[in-house]
């Protein structure tokens, strides 16, 4: 959690985004695409999005999520980023999904490529919504989409996320 | 394997070029009848491709996301006249004129099918995969893979996996066998799936960094051993001869080493649980 406190307070002097991963409620329905309780937790999934929508209008850089109509586990996204440029990428549910994050196909922010693990050196935001990623499928759509955001702003500001990571773990590794 | 009177015949009536191949024992006709599908044409699946392709196999299904750039030069195959062309498309065309041509009977001929695509959620993957004796993961992340394992266990058909790590210098040969060995979610729970940025190798724990995929880092030395040794155990599976390893480990760390392991399925797995 240390880590988490460390980017806002980076993020709310730099780049004044804010993250909303926090404020959308965990999930209650737990299924994979396909598998037994996804319609309930697609239901929950457009409810959730339709929550992070409300949060905080102005800040929100995704304005449309829709499903492919003939592919479930395939989403459109649109909206615009915080300098007016128009976003668009398709979201991909992978089959694991929700005890992995989706990811976003050919997502470029800055000099970052998301779906790259490793971009000229540098390690997309892949990594990090990885990481805090909720492992009992409790993180969905609305959340992901929260995050990316949220780096998507730290690197517009070119905030090295990576950095961040750094400074965290040799933190965690002095306090055990 | 051909008894060793068949082998001469055999090859006389074979063109030149796998000559040497039956006289190693292997069935070329038998070969020639089969699809191999390999998911990610980079460091490994060149690899596996070329080996199939120059051994004999019938048919490869080939299929990946991105185009050939100059980083991709320190893994063989691709060159300079090669940029900016889809892979998997790239490697198909070379892969053929290693064995098309006039001089040799169509029946020996390669046939192909590439596709530029991301294998997450693409419809036409089960397809695929259904119309094919043997599947081959050489991708760079997990995503793909275990989207890959689910199609080829839930249709029983054998898999063999390739990975390296991220500092290059180790590697691993997952081979699956639907309901009989491990399948790759059996390996990846939900503890060791996720990858964590490239912390000290030292630090690394055992299980999860063997599991990693490579990334940044890659040595054409390493993956030609993986290549190799996934296109060893696809032959083995074709051919049916000899041992199936569910997993073999190799480092060309300070301490030269190949290890096998005979890891058994994981109770309650998502994808072959319920074989
Ligand atoms: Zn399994």
């Amino acid at each position: 959690m240390d880590d988490l406190f460390n980017i806002k307070f980076v993020r709310g002097k730099i780049v004044g985004h804010w993250d909303w991963t926090f404020e959308i409620p965990l999930f209650r329905t737990v299924a994979r695409v396909g598998k037994p309780g996804w319609k309930e937790r697609l239901e929950e999934e457009l409810e959730k999005i339709e929550y992070l929508k409300r949060l905080k209008k102005e800040d929100n850089l995704f304005s449309k999520v829709e499903q492919d109509p003939k592919n479930p586990r395939i989403f459109y996204v649109e909206g615009v980023s915080d300098n007016n440029e128009k976003i668009r990428f398709n979201l991909r549910l992978p089959i694991r999904y929700p005890f992995v994050p989706p990811y976003a196909e050919e997502y470029y922010f800055g000099q970052y490529s998301f779906y790259s693990y490793s971009d000229h050196g540098r390690v997309a935001c892949l990594d990090k919504i990885n990481n805090r990623w909720n492992k009992e499928g409790r993180h969905g759509i609305a959340h992901f989409l929260a995050m990316l955001g949220y780096y998507t702003a730290l690197a517009r500001h070119n905030v090295n996320i990576r950095s961040l990571t750094r400074k965290t773990r040799k933190r965690r590794k002095i306090r055990k | 394997m051909l008894p060793l009177d068949a082998r001469n015949q055999l090859a006389m009536n074979s063109p030149k070029m796998f000559s040497r191949i039956i006289f190693a024992g292997l069935d070329i006709r038998k070969l020639l009848s089969k699809t191999a599908l390999i998911g990610g044409c980079g460091g490994l699946g060149v690899i596996v491709g070329e080996i199939l392709a120059r051994t004999g196999i019938g048919k490869l299904i080939l299929i990946d996301r991105d185009i050939v750039e100059e980083e991709n030069f320190n893994r063989l195959i691709f060159d300079r006249d090669d940029i900016g062309q889809p892979k998997a498309m790239c490697l198909a065309k070379k892969l053929e004129s290693i064995r098309n041509s006039g001089e040799i009977e169509s029946k020996f001929h390669l046939k192909t099918e590439a596709y530029q695509e991301d294998v997450v959620a693409w419809m036409d993957l089960e397809e695929l995969i259904g119309k094919s004796d043997i599947i081959i993961t050489c991708f760079d992340n997990e995503a793909a893979r275990i989207e890959l394992n689910a199609y080829a266990v839930a249709l029983n058909k054998p898999l063999i996996d390739g990975g390296t790590s991220e500092n290059a210098l180790r590697g691993t040969v997952i081979t699956v066998l639907p309901g009989k060995t491990p399948c790759l979610e059996c390996y990846w729970s939900n503890e060791t799936l996720i990858p964590i940025d490239d912390s000290d190798p030292e630090e690394e724990d055992l299980k999860t960094s063997i599991l990693k995929v490579p990334c940044g880092a890659s040595l054409a030395t390493t993956m030609n051993i993986i290549g190799s040794l996934q296109a060893d155990q696809v032959l083995k599976i074709l051919l049916e001869y000899g041992e199936l390893i569910p997993q073999i480990r190799i480092s060309l760390e300070d301490k030269l080493s190949l290890s096998t392991f005979h890891s058994t399925r994981r109770p309650g797995c998502p994808a072959c649980g319920d074989l």
